[in-house]
């Protein structure tokens, strides 16, 4: 029948084009392999942009093809997919792990440089370090051996979209359990990311210790508790006050 | 009365003994995910969170001993994160106001 041949032609077709694209999501990591590096690891970082929560970074090194089907960037894939493949990742590689930088650290580096340590935290916990590393558009400076910052990493490199797959999925289990201890906030849903109920709730109960203070958003919740803007602006007179007085003596 | 309004007449009158000893008022229940602060307020230039107990007249016990290990935990957690905000670098303190047959105390740095 015409219906089901053509159904399979397409069914084909599709197969086909994940087996390309899986082919280019190896292009960097084979080209590293044909230099010499038989362990090539891939790095990457997730929850920049929520308001509360850890940074977390994921590092997975292989010695060959990951050759999982549907693997991504972990923001192009759906939930579910993502904690089968986090398993599989972890059960197909040659070493794995996860470094996290928390609420006070990104507060007093900057979310850029706590991103960063999460990175360096994932590689000195690898078993098996990479001798050939592909990021994300970053450059570590502590790490000694080659590596490699890739434009649109997540998408573009296997290990790099399997790191921020497995780094996803970890950061996604912390918020869960946050949940537990701030049910206020819904962080179970929007893992600390600035939705709208996110943003209600910050304003209706205040800040929790796992708001990340440097964040704006956040800052205005502070600002808006009883009495705080007034005791800022007597903060700051006492100070330029006292200043003086501190010099001449 | 019933527990609220003694609460919150207790309050207001630790309020007052605050301000007969000088203190400036900040901010009054200073309700946080993470607990409650009855009142903040500057001794000088030394932060104080305030806790009060207002205990019923005529019972007995020290009512700086009634805040426990636990709530002594939350408030040190709730005030230093307020700290952290409004004033990383002052100096701070926790006293308690305690109500004995409706006369109020004041304990500067009941607990630290």
């Amino acid at each position: 029948m015409a219906s089901t041949e053509a159904a399979r032609r397409k069914k084909r077709n599709t197969a086909q084009r994940e087996r390309r694209r899986l082919d280019r999501l190896h292009a960097f990591e084979e080209r590293a392999r044909a230099s010499g590096y038989l362990l090539v690891g891939g790095i990457d970082e997730v929850g920049r942009g929520p308001l509360a929560g850890p940074v977390v970074a994921a590092c997975v090194v292989t010695d060959g093809p990951l050759r999982l089907r549907g693997l991504n960037d972990s923001k192009q894939v759906l939930r579910e997919v993502r904690e089968s493949l986090s398993v599989e990742i972890k059960a197909n590689c040659v070493a794995w792990a996860v470094g996290e930088a928390c609420v006070r650290e990104i507060d007093e580096l900057n979310i850029y440089w706590a991103s960063i340590l999460a990175m360096e935290r994932a590689l000195a916990a690898l078993h098996v370090p990479p001798e050939y590393l592909l990021t994300d558009a970053v450059r570590i400076k502590s790490w000694a051996g080659p590596q490699e910052p890739v434009i649109k990493g997540d998408a573009k490199c296997a290990t790099v979209a399997a790191a921020s797959i497995v780094a996803k999925v970890h950061r996604d289990a912390l918020l869960v359990a946050l949940h537990e201890t701030y049910p206020q906030y819904g962080f179970n849903q929007h893992k600390g990311y600035a939705s709208p109920q996110h943003i209600a709730a910050l304003n209706a109960h205040g800040p929790c210790a796992e708001h990340r203070r440097a964040f704006w958003r956040v800052r205005a919740a502070w600002d808006a508790l009883p009495g705080m803007e007034q005791f800022v602006a007597d903060e700051r007179a006492a100070e330029e006050t006292a200043e003086p007085e501190a010099v001449a003596t | 009365m019933n527990r609220a309004e003694r609460g919150r007449a207790g309050e207001d009158a630790a309020v007052k003994l605050l301000q007969a000893h000088g203190y400036r008022i900040v901010a009054r229940n200073v309700r946080l995910p993470g607990g409650e602060i009855d009142v903040i307020a500057r001794d000088g230039d030394t932060v104080v969170f305030v806790e009060v107990k207002a205990r019923a007249s005529g019972s007995y016990g020290s009512a700086v001993g009634a805040v426990d290990g636990r709530k002594r935990a939350t408030l040190r957690a709730v005030a230093s994160d307020w700290l952290q905000i409004a004033a990383p670098r002052a100096r701070a303190r926790f006293d308690v106001v305690t109500f004995d047959r409706g006369r109020a105390t004041l304990h500067r740095g009941a607990f630290a």
